[in-house]
């Protein structure tokens, strides 16, 4: 069957060229989390672990938590690819005004949810990260807890849940979409 | 042109553009704009919120659906919100109590925690009051049908604690002047 490509496929008058060669999802991958762990200042939080393997050099990917933790109220957190938290300049994981304050407590990707105290309710922090694809090599995006500890899927209070101390779920996904 | 195959739809540089997995093949949405209360009861499978249902069947089986919801108003930090799921029978016999997703490893709640009052998959924001602020809450949930029947698809809301809480949707609590909304959009993904 002979190759058709996008710019050859018209709307059904023929008038209009139909669909773009830009921002087409062409694979995803998804993860859900159950577990409840505990995680400390500095610590790559593992059970968020987000693996793609890329299709295409030069798509885009976009990663995307849904995560359920109570936190310290100073805690913020990083984003991790392959395990390095610098890919060459700019940095990725990091917003360009914080670059110039890596890995200091004030500043990161995102800071966790402060609701006050740390006590019976869990938060639910959305987090968005574009990369952009380079090599075809699997990648790993990681969450990096910094300046504060978090219990993922829990309360603070109580591991197993109990009255008033709710025990939630996180997910994760990536989605990979076409560039030009 | 009588058909086509994924793997021959390129873009104009000539990449492959599709795939027989990870595209979306169907989107659902639902919006609602007028305020609504919902009591959030101690103990079964939740209250549910009947606004944001959506009936969903997948075209193939092995499709996952990806839910994602917006849920405006306030809701008592002891509020937990749960997914639901059934079948026209189910909302006939009752609208306001779907049955939870049980299906392991897709619980509409916390699995290692199992079906309890504080197993959920959000609770409730904790502003430290109920009183003059509704929040945004934002709640995703993945599931993958077990066959391509079309099922009602909605969260639902119960109290974590031993007392009747509620949850007062696209409004705060003391009064209902100031308003938000809320919105579910559900994509089905090629498997």
């Amino acid at each position: 069957m002979s190759v058709v490509r996008l710019s050859e496929i018209y709307s059904s008058n023929g008038s209009e060229l139909r669909l773009p060669a830009q921002g087409s999802l062409v694979h995803s991958t998804f993860r859900r989390i159950d577990d409840r762990v505990n995680y400390t200042d500095n610590n790559i939080a593992n059970a968020l672990q987000v693996r793609h393997v890329p299709r295409t050099i030069g798509n885009d990917i976009i990663v995307e938590w849904q995560i359920s933790a109570e936190a310290q109220s100073n805690a913020g957190a990083y984003i991790f690819v392959n395990g390095n938290f610098m890919r060459g300049l700019p940095v990725e994981g990091v917003s360009l005004e914080n670059q110039r304050n890596l890995f200091s407590d004030d500043y990161g990707y995102f800071i966790w949810n402060r609701d006050g105290n740390t006590d019976t309710t869990p938060s639910t922090a959305v987090v968005f990260f574009h990369h952009k694809v380079k090599t075809l090599e699997p990648l790993r995006f990681d969450i990096y807890t910094d300046a504060g500890d978090i219990r993922l899927n829990r309360n603070w209070e109580s591991a197993n849940g109990s009255n008033s101390r709710e025990i939630n779920v996180s997910y994760a996904a990536s989605y990979e979409f076409t560039s030009a | 042109m009588g058909r086509l195959n994924v793997d021959t739809l390129r873009t104009n540089s000539g990449r492959t553009i599709l795939a027989d997995s990870g595209n979306i093949v169907s989107m659902t949405w639902v919006w609602f704009a007028e305020y609504t209360n919902f009591e959030a009861p101690t103990s079964g499978n939740g209250n549910t919120l009947y606004p944001l249902m959506m009936a969903v069947g997948v075209q193939r089986t092995g499709n996952k659906l990806i839910f994602e919801y917006m849920l405006g108003g306030e809701a008592h930090q002891d509020t937990s919100f749960v997914m639901q799921k059934g079948t026209t029978d189910d909302f006939e016999d009752d609208p306001t109590g779907l049955p939870i997703i049980t299906d392991s490893g897709q619980e509409g709640y916390n699995s290692d925690s199992g079906n309890n009052r504080w197993s959920s998959i959000i609770s409730g924001w904790y502003d430290q009051n109920n009183d003059t602020t509704p929040s945004n809450m934002r709640m995703t949930f993945h599931y993958t049908p077990p066959d391509t029947n079309q099922y009602i698809y909605a969260p639902g809301v119960r109290s974590s604690s031993g007392t009747v809480r509620e949850y007062r949707m696209n409004r705060y609590y003391s009064t209902a002047d100031e308003r938000n909304t809320s919105f579910g959009i559900c994509y089905e993904i090629a498997g």
